[in-house]
């Protein structure tokens, strides 16, 4: 636990050290939200085919396995990219400025994500399927772990739109 | 409400130092360095001693507030 760095400057001296090729805080980010999307919706998608549009037949629904096709491949290549660049790649850690804006994305996604998923919450409660409640029927941790991602990849989005540099930033 | 203004580009153009330059030295990124300049980011006091200390002056010549 000694060497495990705390405060920003040893964050940051570390990473001066390391001799890998730097990855921006942008660039991570972008990253991380893609990956957290395409997770987030391959298992909002598994709930919403199955237990709201009723899929769960052994009819084939070739529109159905195309989106979860795309959602499935998604999800691995990006987390594929992901994972590689984690080991090839020395990810620039944040400052000051980025740590306070990744706080107010937090906060600003958290309320966007509540305002969004309360709701939808209570639409797939009412076109639930049969007279079980969605939420007892197992389906719980599914909608839960895509609740999760998809508020990660809010947040990642919203922190790079709170970040984005202006055009006239070049380098002086 | 007064306004935070700086001086931090004409002391850094002063010292021929390119934004990755004074980022490097204060351990932050170039974004944090550019956003300070055009007066978008007020500094803990930690980073406006930091750059103070850079260019050898004192942080309410590079930082002040205007009506």
């Amino acid at each position: 636990m000694k060497n495990t760095p705390k405060s920003t400057e040893e964050i940051r001296a570390q990473y001066k050290k390391d001799k890998r090729k730097p990855m921006s805080v942008r660039a991570h980010t972008k990253l991380k939200a893609i990956t957290a999307l395409f997770s987030g919706l391959f298992f909002f998608y598994m709930v919403f085919s199955g237990d709201v549009l009723g899929m769960n037949d052994k009819e084939d629904h070739p529109a159905d396995i195309a989106v979860m096709f795309v959602l499935m491949t998604g999800m691995l290549i990006s987390g594929f990219i992901w994972l590689m660049n984690l080991a090839s790649y020395k990810m620039e850690p944040d400052d000051e400025m980025s740590a306070r804006t990744r706080d107010k994305a937090n906060g600003v996604s958290f309320f966007v994500w509540y305002l969004a998923v309360f709701p939808l919450l209570m639409v797939m409660e009412k076109v639930k399927n049969g007279s079980v409640s969605q939420l007892l029927r197992g389906s719980f941790y599914l909608i839960f772990i895509s609740g999760l991602l998809i508020y990660d990849a809010l947040r990642h989005f919203m922190f790079l739109m709170l970040d984005k540099p202006d055009r006239a930033d070049e380098e002086e | 409400m007064p306004e935070m203004k700086t001086k931090l580009k004409e002391l850094r153009a002063s010292k021929n130092m390119k934004q990755g330059d004074l980022a490097d030295l204060v351990g932050v990124r170039r974004e944090t360095i550019i956003r300070l300049e055009k007066g978008q980011y007020n500094p803990s006091l930690k980073l406006a001693m930091d750059i103070a200390k850079i260019f050898g002056t004192s942080v309410e010549d590079i930082f002040f507030f205007e009506d």
